[in-house]
């Protein structure tokens, strides 16, 4: 069966942050009404709805919340809104759903989104929530937490590799100075290494600023064939590879401690698919929700040898203006993370800088990827979009 | 799966022998669903630990913790909690199994 070719037409998004008095649905009605603008898409057009979406669940104690998005939109009746779930995974398995649906045929026109409140919520709720990825029958019994994971990961990374706590530390810095550019991010500020390694300790070694802010936002993106994209936009980015994965749900199955497996399939798949190499790749956005997380992703895409993200880091390739630029957005660590928004609002980052209209803009990039990463290790996404040429 | 708290036991593939942390429901590795229970010697390896001083809820009484992962040398890795009795805990340290509360493996420091 030869698959069509699919490209993003359109996108659309809240900024990420403290969006105080806008609701779930009003966020997610507000980014699907800018993907609408930016695409020049009418609603009567949208043949499927696919939506992310986490924790509203438990949070706001709302479920359905596809069709109820999509009756708000003022979508045909006729046609299906879906929610997907996949941890902090969600956008990019909504977004995938789409891809797939148009490029075998089924669609020729889908609507994507993400959507998460999350700082209404009291953190005895939100911190139940979130650790509801973890597996409750095995590893969520010792009372382990999301930064816990990652602390686990970085001790292990810096006991094999040398990895330092400076280099670690440095994922937040450099991320900071990305998103002080950034008017989406929910932190504007630049902060020093100092200001980092002093902060206060949440789970040995990682540090209040080693974990990124929990924020409202939603994001949304249109996709159909390549073929059509030119009769709405002449801004269209295509997408070259994409892949979903599953992974090992808990470190006792993962057997290590240095890097994700859902990560290295999923990269694996895309670059395959994508007919490209990591050395192809012009910006990243990946999945940098604690800052060993950005050092290990790296390595797990196939950017560095394994070991030596940190060192990159150092050596500023992964600045704005260096050879591989990473989270120039500011990433989930400065720029917020919606947990069931984050996959889309890094699609959207990318098209922006595709496009060449980025606020913190690499220059010439023409090939991005996106890396959004569910549970602990449980789901992993990656996109590969590039501009036509 | 018998219930023992004094015991580190896991379930073990009669099959092709893979060791799983109970409940096992199906072989991941041969698809076998026949399991038998196989106790584990008492001392495992730290290959990482944290310190959780955020906790989810159910856990805030007991803040600050200690959570390793534990290599036993039967070929199985085992998150637990671990007791350090004020010793600082390195990778590669000893630890010794105490029982298993609450459904969790406790474990403790050995000195070196």
């Amino acid at each position: 069966m030869a698959f069509r070719k699919v490209s993003i037409i359109g996108v659309g998004t809240t900024p990420y942050g403290v969006l105080e008095g806008q609701s779930l649905k009003g966020m997610a009605i507000k980014a699907c009404k800018e993907v609408m603008l930016d695409s020049h898409v009418n609603k009567e057009l949208i043949q499927a709805f696919y939506l992310g979406n986490y924790i509203g669940g438990m949070v706001i104690g709302q479920e359905t919340l596809a069709p109820l998005i999509a009756s708000s939109l003022g979508l045909n009746k006729t046609i299906p809104s879906t929610r997907v779930e996949g941890a902090c995974s969600s956008a990019s398995i909504a977004f995938m759903q789409g891809y797939w649906m148009v490029a075998a045929g089924v669609y020729d026109m889908v609507l994507v989104a993400g959507v998460e409140k999350m700082t209404t919520a009291t953190r005895e709720k939100l911190t139940a929530s979130l650790v509801a990825s973890i597996d409750t029958e095995t590893e969520g019994r010792t009372g382990l937490t999301f930064p816990g994971f990652w602390a686990l990961l970085a001790q292990r990374h810096m006991y094999e590799y040398g990895t330092t706590m400076e280099q670690i530390s440095m994922v937040t810095v450099k991320n900071h100075q990305n998103g002080s550019k950034n008017p989406r991010a929910r932190f504007r500020n630049i902060i020093t290494l100092e200001d980092v390694m002093e902060s206060r300790l949440i789970c040995d070694p990682l540090r209040i600023f080693h974990c990124c802010p929990n924020s409202d936002g939603a994001s949304a993106a249109i996709l159909c064939p390549s073929h059509m994209a030119k009769e709405f936009t002449d801004k269209a980015i295509e997408v070259a590879g994409i892949a979903q994965t599953t992974g090992y749900p808990t470190l006792s199955e993962m057997g290590q401690e240095v890097a994700l497996p859902a990560t290295v399939s999923a990269s694996k798949q895309a670059f395959e698919m994508a007919g490209l190499k990591p050395s192809d790749i012009d910006v990243v956005e990946l999945h940098d929700c604690f800052s060993p997380a950005e050092i290990v992703d790296s390595e797990d895409l196939g950017f560095f040898e394994k070991g030596k993200g940190g060192n990159a880091l150092l050596e500023g390739i992964t600045q704005v203006d260096g050879k591989l630029p990473i989270n120039p957005s500011g990433g989930l660590m400065c720029k917020g993370h919606p947990v069931g928004a984050t996959g889309l609002g890094q699609v959207y980052e990318v098209v922006m800088q595709l496009r060449g209209e980025h606020e913190n803009q690499v220059r010439g990039a023409e090939i991005g990827l996106t890396h959004n990463a569910g549970g602990t290790g449980s789901v992993c996404c990656v996109t590969i979009l590039r501009r036509w040429l | 799966m018998k219930e023992t708290h004094n015991e580190l036991v896991v379930a073990r593939c009669k099959v092709c022998g893979k060791l799983i942390l109970p409940p096992a429901w199906i072989c991941p590795q041969c698809n076998s669903t026949a399991f038998e229970d196989m106790q584990l010697s008492k001392v495992g390896t730290i290959r990482t630990y944290t310190t959780i001083r955020i906790p989810p809820l159910g856990f805030e009484g007991q803040c600050p913790y200690d959570i390793a992962i534990i290599e036993m040398p039967e070929g199985i890795n085992i998150p637990a909690r671990l007791s350090t009795q004020g010793q600082e805990p390195k990778i590669g340290n000893k630890v010794s199994f105490i029982n298993k509360e609450a459904e969790a493996y406790w474990f403790k420091l050995l000195s070196e």
